[in-house]
């Protein structure tokens, strides 16, 4: 479904509302890494790209994206830039030094938190980047409300001279819901640049004085976010119950108030989250003696009122994640908060968090694991690996990276030993190979070769170490989308772009072994391992095939019919190699018979080349 | 109302269009999925939300209305967790097999086991062999989703208009419009046989009592 923008109610994503709401505020510049759940934001906006003159790109990192969207900033542009939490970790580096120039045109920073761990390799609150840079922080809590917060961020982030944090969650960037859109923006116009060395030439005694400048600035921010409309305080003054809360879990409070009918409660919905704004927060807690802070992550919230609520008269009891009142891991619910507010409500303690039913009805249910699409090149590559190692006396350590080959660790593969962050996977492998002396594989993909593997592959040539980089080139950003990068050949706006070339790069780095292999040949891309595997130093190996996913829109718009596999049940041996090995989706079992689904087979042959009895063919 | 399958059952797109026939029609809607698995064999959960009283996103547990279920037992995992007493659950009876099942870690219980577990926490469920029909009239399983939106309006449990519905596949599915509506009509054709027997009034009625 295209991303249609008209001036009336649409259903909107939470992330195409944030879209909508930075070109409504006349955003120029946006830069990003595709990283779930934000990708959809950057997505949208490079639909509309030309029609509102802003620059549009996928930067080759989350650091690099921030770097570019300074740069415009600096020459007075309002930019974006996007990323998932984990991207956040990237940006604080230039982050930290930009705080302290500050910045010209609104730059706002876009982080998508996923509690729960939905896509994720941890639920970090990314808030408290707020905190620790001094920056202003803003926390929607639905698209709508997400929509309007950003359309305010960029003028916030010009007031307060800093750049804003905006911190959205999966249930806000991923929920649906109607979204009134507001105008175009007007035509672009900017003041012309003016050298200011003094003020953005970071170094030496001027770092200092700068610093001095950021503390100062703290009362803006304190200002701003107490005049904020978007911070909203409801219901009776008085010793009455009262919730402080934000984002996604203001829904559910919301929902609960209203479904239970209780009106003798007062609430404080917050916009901005750092700094918070004191006098509402002062209001809040005037003459209460109960208080519960409800919030999506960690404590931040809470933290900082029992910090305010430490200077002022009123000494309420004040609730939340650190007493016990709601679970710190995971995201929560309606059920998890409406078993809080009930219990708090009744003068009870809220503490003792409900637990979640079960899923697993008695054990009848296997659990149901991701798996690699039909076509997958991934497949091809994983089943060679495991193929080429287990000819090994010793059994390499193998260090998984991000991306859809991570699935690498689950059935029917079940390979790797750890996968930490983007890149990790080659200096982890280094590490290992280097402390023990044995030979390391770690699987990459390309794009995040491109990411964050360049300089640990060049430590590995530098300081010699016995690692075999495996690098998925599918052509693509897969997790995430589908999205281009830097070796796609292709832009965020779909423009042709020059391509960075994987084997080249590699080459660059003075890696003198290299191989490429197509995953689709098993035979061909066992033989590249096991060689690789038996040379002593840094060995690369290419594995480089279209993206399934790819390939069938490609096929879908070309209309051509790739070659589709089906079983000869005349040949069959019933041996089950092709199920337990490679566990196809396009593949099912019925009557004890391996049967191929033809309009979910992708063509990839592989299991043809499995097949122990020649059984399998070209239907 | 829940939405539940395995990745690449056309979960999210069933979503989609109903999410935006009822925003066409004046209605209020949030929803809410999670995506990492959209593609990848995974499990699949939408929530989706009609109504004016309506501000989370995520449904409760014990308050789904309406259970679409792709997949039997995603249907069932579902329905433990979420279905109100007096919930509907509308099911598809083909399995697919997990990952671990195929690669002989794990055994899948027969679809009999799992519907008569479904039986035992569901109060009214409809089952249909959605896929096979979809095979039948559209010429590919990839259309059974559109065979369950199908038996949802026959058996009127969506304050959304047929014509409306209709449209909106059209719009969405472009291509693949012909098919996606044949399949959607012969849902629909289940769906009103199975109403009189069910007994089930139309959701939008009996969902606020």
């Amino acid at each position: 479904m295209s991303k249609i923008f008209t001036p009336e109610q649409s259903f909107l994503l939470g992330n195409e509302a944030i879209a909508r709401g930075a070109i409504e505020a006349n955003v120029a510049f946006v830069a990003g890494y595709p990283g779930t759940p934000s990708s959809e934001i950057l997505e949208t906006v490079a639909e509309s790209a030309r029609k509102y003159d802003i620059h549009v790109e996928w930067s080759t990192n989350e650091m690099v994206a921030f770097e570019n969207a300074l740069g415009a900033s600096l020459v007075g542009r309002r930019a974006m830039v996007t990323m998932k939490h984990a991207g956040l970790n990237w940006v604080a580096d230039p982050l930290s030094v930009a705080v302290y120039s500050g910045i010209r045109g609104g730059l706002v920073i876009v982080a998508a938190d996923d509690p729960g761990c939905h896509s994720s390799a941890n639920e970090q609150d990314s808030r408290f980047y707020g905190l620790f840079f001094n920056i202003l922080t803003l926390e929607p809590s639905d698209p709508q409300n997400a929509k309007d917060m950003i359309k305010e961020a960029f003028a916030l982030s010009e007031a307060s001279q800093l750049p804003v944090l905006f911190r959205s969650v999966t249930r806000v960037g991923h929920s649906r819901a109607n979204v009134t859109i507001g105008n175009d923006p007007p035509p672009k116009t900017y003041e012309e640049y003016r050298r200011e060395p003094g003020r953005f030439f970071v170094t030496g005694r001027l770092a200092l004085k700068r610093h001095v400048w950021q503390i100062e600035q703290q009362a803006v921010l304190r200002e701003l976010s107490d005049r904020w409309r978007m911070n909203e305080l409801s219901g009776p003054k008085g010793d009455t119950p009262c919730l402080i809360t934000a984002g996604a879990a203001a829904t559910y409070v919301n929902e609960f108030l209203r479904r239970s009918g209780a009106s003798q409660v007062a609430v404080l919905k917050l916009g901005s989250v750092y700094p918070l704004p004191r006098t509402l927060v002062q209001e809040a807690l005037k003459d209460k003696t109960r208080v519960l802070i409800l919030e999506e992550g960690a404590p931040f919230l809470e933290l900082q009122v029992k910090a305010l609520a430490s200077e002022w008269p009123e000494k309420p009891t004040i609730w939340g994640k650190m007493s016990g009142a709601l679970p710190q891991a995971g995201e929560l619910t309606p059920d998890i908060v409406s078993g809080c507010l009930a219990r708090f409500l009744e003068g009870d303690e809220p503490g003792a968090a409900s637990e979640r039913v079960s899923a697993k009805p008695g054990g009848l249910l296997p659990p149901r694991t991701m798996v690699f699409c039909a076509g997958c090149p991934h497949t091809g590559t994983m089943y060679a690996l495991k193929e080429a190692c287990s000819h090994l006396v010793i059994s390499p350590f193998i260090l998984g990276d991000i991306g859809c080959y991570t699935l690498m660790c689950y059935a029917p593969h079940e390979l790797g030993d750890a996968k930490f962050s983007m890149g990790a996977s080659i200096s982890v492998a280094a590490g290992m190979a280097k402390a023990t002396g044995q030979k390391s594989v770690a699987v990459v993909g390309d794009s995040t070769f491109i990411h964050a593997g360049l300089p640990g592959l060049i430590n590995c040539v530098y300081n010699r170490s016995n690692v075999l980089v495996v690098i998925c080139d599918n052509g693509t950003t897969g997790m995430t989308g589908g999205q281009p990068h830097a070796g796609t050949g292709r832009t965020a706006a779909g423009a042709a772009a020059d391509r960075v070339v994987l084997r080249d790069l590699v080459r660059g780095c003075g890696v003198e072994f290299i191989r490429e292999t197509d995953p689709y040949d098993l035979e061909g891309t066992r033989k590249a391992f096991r060689e690789a595997l038996d040379h002593q130093g840094v060995s690369v190996v290419i594995a480089e095939r279209e993206c399934a996913l790819t390939r069938a829109r490609g096929v879908a718009e070309s209309r051509e019919r790739p070659p589709v596999y089906a079983v000869d049940p005349d040949e069959c041996v019933g041996c089950g190699e092709c199920l337990q090995k490679l566990a196809c989706p396009a593949m099912q079992l019925s009557n004890d018979e391996v049967r191929i689904e033809a309009a979910d087979c992708r063509g990839c042959g592989l299991c043809a080349q499995v097949c122990p009895a020649g059984a399998i063919v070209v239907a | 109302m829940l939405i539940c399958g395995v990745g690449g059952q056309g979960n999210l797109l069933l979503e989609r269009i109903i999410g935006l026939s009822a925003v066409r029609a004046g209605l209020p809607v949030k929803a809410a999925d999670t995506f990492g698995a959209a593609q990848r064999g995974g499990s699949v959960l939408s929530h989706l939300r009609i109504g004016t009283e309506v501000v989370s996103s995520l449904v409760a547990q014990r308050s789904c209305h309406l259970l679409v279920g792709l997949e039997p037992g995603e249907a069932l995992k579902v329905a433990e967790e979420y279905l109100a007493p007096e919930g509907l659950g509308i099911v598809n009876t083909a399995p697919i097999l997990p990952a671990r099942v195929k690669a002989g870690l794990n055994t899948y219980p027969a679809v009999a086991e799992i519907m008569a577990a479904l039986e035992r926490v569901a109060g009214r469920i409809v089952s249909l062999e959605a896929t096979a029909l979809a095979r039948k009239t559209a010429g590919t399983p990839r259309a059974m989703n559109m065979v369950m939106l199908g038996v949802l309006a026959g058996l009127e449990q969506l304050p959304i208009a047929t014509e409306l519905l209709e449209q909106i596949i059209q719009e969405t599915t472009g291509r693949l419009a012909e098919g996606n509506l044949r399949a959607f009509r012969a849902g629909r054709e289940v769906g009103e046989k199975k109403k009189p027997e069910l007994g089930v009034p139309p959701v939008w009625r009996w969902a606020d009592a």
